[in-house]
């Protein structure tokens, strides 16, 4: 079984492909019907990724959260589930996919290069304010890997408006890619709030401490320090537009460290199944 | 003066400052604590590093002031908060007029405004004034102002648990063998710290029995768990099984199980010049992966006698070094040497209930029994800060998840001009697509009536 599931995931590499090549080609050169079709192959792609998920779910005997293998695939399903719902909400959004999906396909591809070996369980983990934790993780990092996305869109519709450039007249007014950015943001926050309180009541139960400056959870807090920041801008100075585009970039990239790079750099309690 | 100082406390940019202050100081006390043999981690052994306390920040008087202007600066900022809050509420001035359009002069105006009032009731739009007369107000999401105010007290309160906590709790770590037990005196721990403001201990004393554990598929230790008895006095108050990463509550603290353990095996020494001793060696654990065998115990006995001790849980006599085939009890020895000075007096391998005799030395092992670790905490602000930690979380749903806006569906007179005003608490830009469905459906109401021109 193990075996079909790395077949799948693989197969579901190869589909995300496939949809941001579709998005990009459909961006770039103004093909409305291509845009349906890349979100018809999302769809497919993650219909063959959630079978995979489930199958190593079975086999490995507890969710998809531990190494990089897991971890960057189980994100990567929860952004793309999350850009769905939002294509929904807000159809005229379609032609965020070319910045989402090349960059869900470049996550899952480096996770599936990683060792797919299962590792157990360990007793820590047997805790239910983990599956809080993590899962209110992957909702904040899809949330603001979203919402950095419309920002990277709204920095190249407001440069590109002046040269009367017909791939940013695709996108939706500036004002509304400003504002979804933020609430997108705003709600990446609030679950980042809920990951960390999670986090904490996790191991304050399993290890009488809820909160030791360990490196991730730091940079975590440093993180969400940082998009407090960005808020408290936002909503009492009122600042918008390109300068709060570039500074919800900025914030990405710290937020991004805070998973996929502070536990190479430094050895943590996350360490073992973030850089495993 | 005092208002002078309110000022300074709840502005914004102070709480912006001390925002990017905290999160630079968290930034360099992770770096600090962590680098030790780069150029900068050895900055913290100068004397700017050590008057800055760069060892450990987070533990500095300076780092505690940062979160206590934090700290004033939240509480200062909530209040005021809360007076725009309440303020908010009852003013339709801020909307803005979105939608113009002219009804017709023949045409009842109160039944207009039901109409117009029933449709926002079936958006489910809170009717909170309707005069019947010239204007309708219509709020949704209302509560959602407070939000700011909730997610701030919660902060406030995650603070005032997080200190109480610290400067009236305890914590401390302590090893315990099995059938033996433990009294909390602080002198009891291996490390032990409280707070400034602890007022009380409840004094207990702890009993441990039945310590089991279960076995990985690579044969190492795992799933640690014993049986605790707690006394106060010589009352016996709370029994039960305690696992790793699950507490044991009791009245007084709770209790963690660590998975650090060791052997305590008990020898039997028959040394020249000494009354026969029976005692306990506690080894700490050093697994090997290479022998497996845990870690010696080198000690000075009174005489100059100084005792080697190693514990090898399943000991492979066939071997030619000392070697344990594996981590589980299944054939117990120690290995133990005497020397005296340079002399060695007695070195062998003794299998559990044998005695083994070289010269005058005869060493016995009769016993084994098996230590655990133990984290003792208290921390009487914790309910404060998970109680603070949900009002938070409450707050930024209220903030972020329910879209707040006010309509005012208004009719001027003689003109007869209608308007559709909206007041958006964010994402105006975002929000006005509804608002014009909105609008859409109170045309299409009113032109079934004949109301529009």
């Amino acid at each position: 079984m193990i075996k079909v599931e790395i077949i799948l995931h693989w197969a579901a590499v190869a589909i995300y492909a496939i949809s941001s090549g579709l998005f990009i080609y459909a961006f770039t050169f103004k093909k409305d019907k291509k845009i349906s079709v890349a979100i018809k192959v999302v769809v497919i792609g993650l219909i063959v990724h959630t079978i995979a998920l489930a199958l190593r779910w079975m086999e490995a005997g507890h969710g998809p959260y531990l190494r990089v293998y897991e971890v960057y695939s189980s994100t990567v399903w929860i952004s793309l589930i999350m850009f769905l719902i939002l294509l929904w909400w807000k159809p005229n959004l379609k032609f965020i996919g070319a910045a989402i999906l090349p960059a869900a396909f470049l996550m899952i591809g480096k996770g599936v290069i990683a060792s797919p070996e299962i590792q157990p369980l360990p007793v820590s983990f047997k805790n239910y304010w983990l599956v809080v934790h993590i899962l209110f993780a992957k909702i904040s990092y899809g949330a603001i890997l979203i919402g950095t996305g419309v920002s990277i869109f709204y920095l190249w519709k407001t440069k590109r408006k002046k040269t009367n450039n017909v791939v940013s007249d695709r996108l939706p007014r500036p004002e509304v890619l400003d504002e979804l950015s933020y609430s997108l943001i705003g709600f990446g926050f609030f679950n980042l709030a809920i990951m960390i309180i999670a986090g904490s009541i996790w191991a304050y139960s399993a290890w009488g401490s809820y909160w030791s400056w360990d490196p991730v959870e730091t940079w975590s807090l440093i993180s969400w320090l940082f998009y407090g920041i960005y808020l408290h801008l936002r909503r009492t100075y009122g600042y918008k537009g390109r300068p709060m585009a570039w500074f919800a970039l900025v914030c990405f990239v710290v937020l991004i460290f805070a998973l996929y790079g502070i536990g190479y750099v430094y050895i943590s309690k996350h360490s073992p199944y973030i850089s495993g | 003066m005092l208002k002078k100082l309110f000022n300074r406390l709840s502005s914004v940019r102070f709480a912006l400052a001390l925002l990017v202050a905290i999160t630079l100081a968290s930034f360099i006390g992770m770096v600090f604590s962590i680098d030790k043999y780069v150029w900068w981690g050895r900055l913290k052994y100068s004397g700017l590093g050590k008057f800055l306390g760069l060892e450990d920040i987070f533990a500095t008087t300076w780092f505690a002031i940062l979160i206590g202007l934090f700290f004033l600066n939240t509480l200062a900022c909530t209040m005021r908060q809360l007076r725009v809050a309440q303020n908010k509420g009852n003013d339709p001035q801020s909307e803005r007029a979105l939608f113009i359009n002219e009804i017709a002069s023949d045409r009842d105006l109160a039944v207009i405004l039901e109409r117009v009032g029933e449709l926002l009731r079936e958006r489910k739009y809170k009717v909170v004034q309707c005069t019947g007369k010239d204007l309708v107000i219509g709020q949704r999401g209302h509560f959602a102002r407070w939000g700011s105010v909730v997610f701030h007290s919660g902060l406030l309160l995650m603070v005032i648990g997080a200190g109480v906590g610290l400067l009236g709790g305890y914590k401390g770590i302590f090893a315990l063998t099995e059938g033996y037990s433990f009294n909390n005196e602080p002198a009891g721990y291996v490390t032990y710290s409280e707070g400034p403001l602890l007022f009380y201990r409840q004094s207990y004393s702890m009993v441990l029995e039945d310590f089991n554990n279960e076995y990985t598929s690579k044969d190492y230790p795992t799933e640690f768990k014993a049986q605790v008895k707690i006394y106060h006095g010589k009352k016996l108050v709370r029994e039960g099984e305690i696992t790793e990463f699950e507490p044991f509550r009791h009245k007084g603290s709770t209790l963690y199980l660590f998975p650090n353990y060791g052997y305590t095996p008990k020898l039997k020494l028959e040394l020249p010049g000494l009354p026969v001793m029976n005692n306990f060696f506690m080894l700490p654990t050093d697994v090997k992966d290479e022998d497996y065998v845990y870690e010696k115990n080198k000690g000075e006995l009174p005489g100059g006698y100084l005792v080697t001790v190693k514990f090898i849980p399943d000991y492979d006599p066939r071997a030619a070094e000392i070697k344990t085939k594996s981590h589980r009890l299944d054939n117990p020895a120690v290995y133990v040497l005497v020397e005296k000075g340079d002399v060695e007096l007695f070195k062998d391998v003794i299998p559990i209930g044998n005695e083994t005799r070289q010269g005058d030395i005869t060493v016995g092992f009769p016993e084994i029994r098996r230590w655990l670790s133990f984290k003792d905490v208290y921390n009487p602000g914790l309910p404060v800060l998970l109680l603070g930690s949900f009002i938070l979380i409450a707050g930024l749903a209220l903030f972020y998840l329910v879209p707040s806006r006010t309509i005012v569906f208004q009719v001027e007179e003689p003109l007869r001009r209608v308007t559709l005003g909206a007041r958006f608490e964010r994402f105006p830009a975002l929000q006005n697509e509804a608002v014009e469905e909105l609008w859409q459906e109170i045309i299409g109401v009113l032109d079934q009536k004949g109301n529009f021109q």
